[in-house]
């Protein structure tokens, strides 16, 4: 059922683990997947979009050099400052955790049935959107600025009859390609409806 | 008496301090629950690891508040 989809795929790698754009990921199941449902793509805004925060990172690891400097804290004692600085490395820890976390499972799921978009706000919020294939109307994407252009990254948007009419896959890499696996996906379940193998 | 007006502000710079500390804890074990609850929509093979670096960052602000009663 899925070759059509496997031979748009054929020039792509599964990718790893860590991948943005991870096809027929294994052993990665999601919360209410069916048993007999297929993950096809596993999309994450591309990795260099968490370049700020690397590089913000690697700025904020310099501050513990600059405390003597800075007026409110040089009047500090030793033992302050060294209580201080380790609280410094612990939010950094922390920071980068948090950040890897955002990017890591905020998922866009496709499914031989449906798309699944989990986004986390922050540590406190999440919102999950399901919507079947069937129910697309229409599949588009668009690319903005130099970054998205040069590291072929965009916004896939998709158009729904469902409840909510407009999902947003955030700066998924190759959208061209995603946008081709959703046609053909949606394609292939109209086949299965006229054929009347709708699971 | 600047000795005495430096010992009052290093009393409330220690205090500030454990204040942020005991918050950073409560964060850092909200860190924890939140892992646990984003490994249950989307079970990767690294989620145990995942939840072990939660569960280290907050021994690390357990370790640093318990440093910072004893140094300061």
């Amino acid at each position: 059922m899925l070759s059509s989809v496997k031979q748009l795929l054929t020039d792509h790698g599964s990718g790893g683990l860590f991948s943005a754009l991870s096809i027929f990921p294994k052993s990665t199941k999601f919360e209410a997947q069916d048993e007999e449902e297929k993950i096809i793509l596993l999309l994450r805004p591309h990795f260099v979009t968490n370049v700020w925060w690397i590089i913000l990172t690697i700025a904020m690891i310099f501050v513990p050099l600059f405390w003597t400097e800075l007026p409110v804290i040089s009047f500090l004692p030793d033992n302050y400052l060294f209580v201080l600085t380790l609280f410094w490395y612990a939010l950094i820890l922390t920071f980068v955790f948090e950040r890897f976390l955002m990017w890591f499972f905020s998922v866009n799921i496709v499914t031989d049935e449906r798309f699944i978009d989990v986004d986390f706000y922050g540590l406190l919020f999440k919102h999950v959107s399901v919507a079947q294939l069937e129910n697309i109307e229409d599949v588009n994407y668009f690319q903005k600025g130099v970054m998205a252009a040069f590291f072929n990254y965009g916004d896939v948007l998709i158009q729904t009859a469902a409840e909510i009419t407009e999902f947003v896959f955030n700066k998924v890499p190759n959208p061209e390609k995603v946008v081709k696996v959703l046609s053909e996906l949606i394609a292939e379940e109209e086949r299965e409806a006229l054929e009347g193998r709708v699971r | 008496m600047n000795y005495l007006v430096d010992l009052g502000l290093l009393s409330v710079v220690r205090i500030f301090l454990w204040a942020l500390l005991l918050m950073f804890i409560i964060f850092s074990l909200v860190v924890v629950r939140q892992v646990q609850l984003m490994s249950r929509v989307l079970e990767v093979p690294i989620s145990g690891g995942l939840k072990l670096v939660a569960l280290g960052l907050l021994v690390f602000a357990v370790g640093i508040f318990i440093i910072s009663v004893v140094v300061l």
